[in-house]
C-alpha cells in the first residue's frame, strides 16, 4: 500500500472516530426525548432523523454546500465567527458526516430506551434515584446493546461514505481524501492492483465489524430482558 | 395517614391508621393500584393531598408535590421488576446506597433473614423462579427504611404454591418490623391473614372501611361470613401431629402449624 493509501486510511479512521463520538453525545439527549416524548413534534423529528437513510448521497451533500457556502446560512456564520468557510475542510466532513450517519446512531439508541419501558425507571424512582441517576445507573447499563450497534454501524456508516465526501470534501489528499474516494481514484486511473486492496482491506473490516456485532448482541439480548 | 386523592377513576378521602397493615381491597378495576401509585407519586395527574404520619408528599392547595424518588417508601410492584444488570445483591444495595447512613433502620442482613434469600445474594435475577424474585424484590424495597411500604399485588403473578411460599415472609415482615404497609389485594384469602384495617373499594369510591375483625363478620361485605380470632401458639405435639393455641376465650388442638411457640396466628371460623 502506498502512503496515500495509508494516509486516506488513517484520515477514514480519524473521521468516522471523532464522527460516531459527537454522534452518540448529541444522538443520546435526542433519542431519549424520541422516546418519552409525547409532543406532536414527535413524528416529525423522527422523519427528519430518518431522512438521511433515504436521500441519495448528492442530495444531502448539495443542501449542505449551499448551506455551508458563502451565501448560506452556516457559511455566514463560520465566516462571521471568523472560521472561514467549511467545505472542503475535515471539520466541514465531519459536520456532513454527521447528519449522514445520524439515523445509524440515534434509532439504534431510540429503539433501546424504547424497549426498556416505564418500570424499570418507576422502580428505581422509588428507590431513590433521582431522574438523572437513574439514566446513567439503569437506563444506559440496559440500554448496552443499543449503543453496541450505534456505535458499529454509526463507524462503519461514516467509514463508506461516498457521495457526500465527494460533494463536500472533494479530493484533497490528507484533508479530506478518504478511503472511499482513493479507491474510486484508483480504479479512474486504472490501478486495479491498489483499488484491489484498498477495496478488499474495506470489505473485510465491514464484514468483521458486522460479525462482531451480531455475536455479542445475540449474546447479550438473552440476559437483557427486565423481569 | 391522610389521603385525599382525586383522578379520573378514583376519589377517595380516607384517614388510615398509622400503624400496622391496611389492606386496600375490592374487584379489579376498582383503581386499588392507581390509589398506591398515587400515593408513591407515580400518577402525576393525581389532585388532592396525601399526608402520611405528619410528611406531606403533596398538598396541590400548597402547591406542595415531592417526587417520587424523595418519598420515604418502599414499593412492591406486580412484577418483581429486579435490575438484569445487577445481580441480587446488587439489586439490594441499589436503593440502601442511596439513603443518608442515619436513616437506615432495617439493616441489609435483616432483609435477607426475613425473606430467606440469603443463599441467593450472588446470583443474577435471571436464573430465580418467580417467588425469588418477588422475595427479593421485596427485600430490595425493606432496605430503603421506608417509613411507608406500599405492595401492588405481590402475590398476583404467582401460582398458588408460590403465594404459599411468600405469604409467610409477609406475615412476619408485619410482625417484626413496625413499618405501616399498604397492601393492594383483590384476595380476600390474604387480607385475612395479614391486614389490620380494611379499606374496600368500588369503581373508585369507597365503600365501606374498618378494622378486619369488624370486616369479617359483616357478611354482606364477603360471600361467607366468617369470625376472626387471633391466638397464641403455646405447645406443639409432634407425637399426636397436632399444635396448641391459646386465646382470650379458651385453647384449641388444630392441625401442626409452623409457627414457633409464642407467635400469634390468625384463626378464621367460617359459617357454613
Amino acid at each position: 500500500m502506498s502512503a496515500a493509501d495509508l494516509g486516506a486510511i488513517w484520515l477514514t479512521l480519524k473521521l468516522a472516530t471523532i464522527t460516531t463520538v459527537i454522534l452518540l453525545t448529541l444522538g443520546t439527549p435526542l433519542a431519549w426525548w424520541l422516546a418519552r416524548t409525547k409532543s406532536p413534534f414527535k413524528n416529525t423529528i423522527r422523519t427528519l432523523v430518518a431522512l438521511p437513510l433515504i436521500l441519495p448521497p448528492t442530495v444531502i451533500g448539495f443542501y449542505l454546500l449551499l448551506l455551508m457556502g458563502p451565501n448560506g446560512a452556516l457559511g455566514q456564520l463560520t465566516q462571521t465567527l471568523g472560521l472561514g468557510l467549511l467545505p472542503f475542510t475535515f471539520t466541514g466532513l465531519v459536520i456532513a458526516s454527521m447528519l449522514y450517519s445520524l439515523p445509524f446512531v440515534v434509532q439504534p439508541l431510540h429503539n433501546a430506551f424504547e424497549a426498556i419501558g416505564e418500570q424499570p425507571l418507576e422502580v428505581a424512582a422509588t428507590l431513590r434515584a433521582s431522574p438523572l441517576d437513574t439514566f446513567f445507573s439503569v437506563v444506559l447499563p440496559l440500554a448496552k446493546p443499543g449503543y453496541l450497534t450505534a456505535i458499529v454501524m454509526g463507524f462503519a456508516h461514516t467509514v463508506g461514505e461516498f457521495g457526500v465526501v465527494l460533494m463536500i470534501g472533494g479530493n484533497i489528499p490528507d484533508k479530506t481524501r478518504v478511503v472511499s474516494v482513493q479507491i474510486y481514484d484508483h480504479v479512474d486511473a486504472l490501478e486495479y492492483a491498489h483499488a484491489h486492496s484498498l477495496a478488499l482491506t474495506m470489505l473485510v473490516f465491514s464484514f468483521v465489524s458486522l460479525l462482531l456485532l451480531y455475536r455479542f448482541n445475540s449474546q447479550k439480548t438473552s440476559t437483557c430482558n427486565f423481569n | 395517614m391522610q389521603l385525599q386523592l382525586t383522578l379520573p377513576i378514583l376519589e377517595i378521602n380516607l384517614s388510615l391508621p398509622e400503624r400496622g397493615v391496611s389492606a386496600i381491597f375490592g374487584p379489579s378495576g376498582a383503581g386499588k393500584t392507581t390509589l398506591l401509585r398515587a400515593v408513591a407519586g407515580l400518577e402525576p395527574a393525581a389532585r388532592g393531598r396525601v399526608e402520611i404520619n405528619g410528611e406531606i408528599w403533596q398538598d396541590d392547595a400548597q402547591k406542595i408535590f415531592v417526587p417520587t424518588h424523595q418519598r420515604s417508601i418502599g414499593f412492591v410492584f406486580q412484577e418483581p421488576g429486579l435490575f438484569p444488570h445487577l445481580s441480587v445483591q446488587g439489586n439490594l444495595e441499589f436503593g440502601l446506597r442511596r439513603i443518608p447512613v442515619t436513616d437506615q433502620k432495617v439493616s441489609l442482613l435483616k432483609a435477607v433473614d426475613l425473606l430467606g434469600i440469603a443463599p441467593l445474594l450472588k446470583r443474577s435475577p435471571t436464573t430465580l423462579s418467580g417467588g425469588e424474585k418477588q422475595r427479593v424484590s421485596i427485600a430490595r424495597a425493606l432496605a430503603v427504611s421506608p417509613k411507608l411500604l406500599l405492595m401492588d399485588e405481590p402475590l398476583a403473578s404467582l401460582d398458588e404454591q408460590r403465594k404459599a411460599e411468600i405469604l409467610p415472609y409477609l406475615e412476619r415482615l408485619h410482625q417484626e418490623l413496625d413499618i405501616p404497609m399498604l397492601y393492594v389485594s383483590h384476595a380476600r384469602d390474604e387480607v385475612v391473614q395479614l391486614a389490620d384495617y380494611v379499606v374496600m373499594l368500588e369503581e373508585g369510591r369507597v365503600r365501606d372501611s374498618g378494622s378486619v375483625v369488624d370486616f369479617l363478620s359483616r357478611s354482606d361485605l364477603v360471600d361467607k361470613a366468617s369470625t376472626l380470632i387471633t391466638a397464641k401458639i403455646i405447645a406443639h405435639d409432634a407425637h399426636h401431629q397436632r399444635s396448641q393455641v391459646e386465646f382470650a376465650g379458651g385453647q384449641l388442638w388444630l392441625p401442626p402449624m409452623s409457627g414457633a411457640i409464642g407467635s400469634v396466628v390468625r384463626l378464621r371460623i367460617q359459617v357454613r
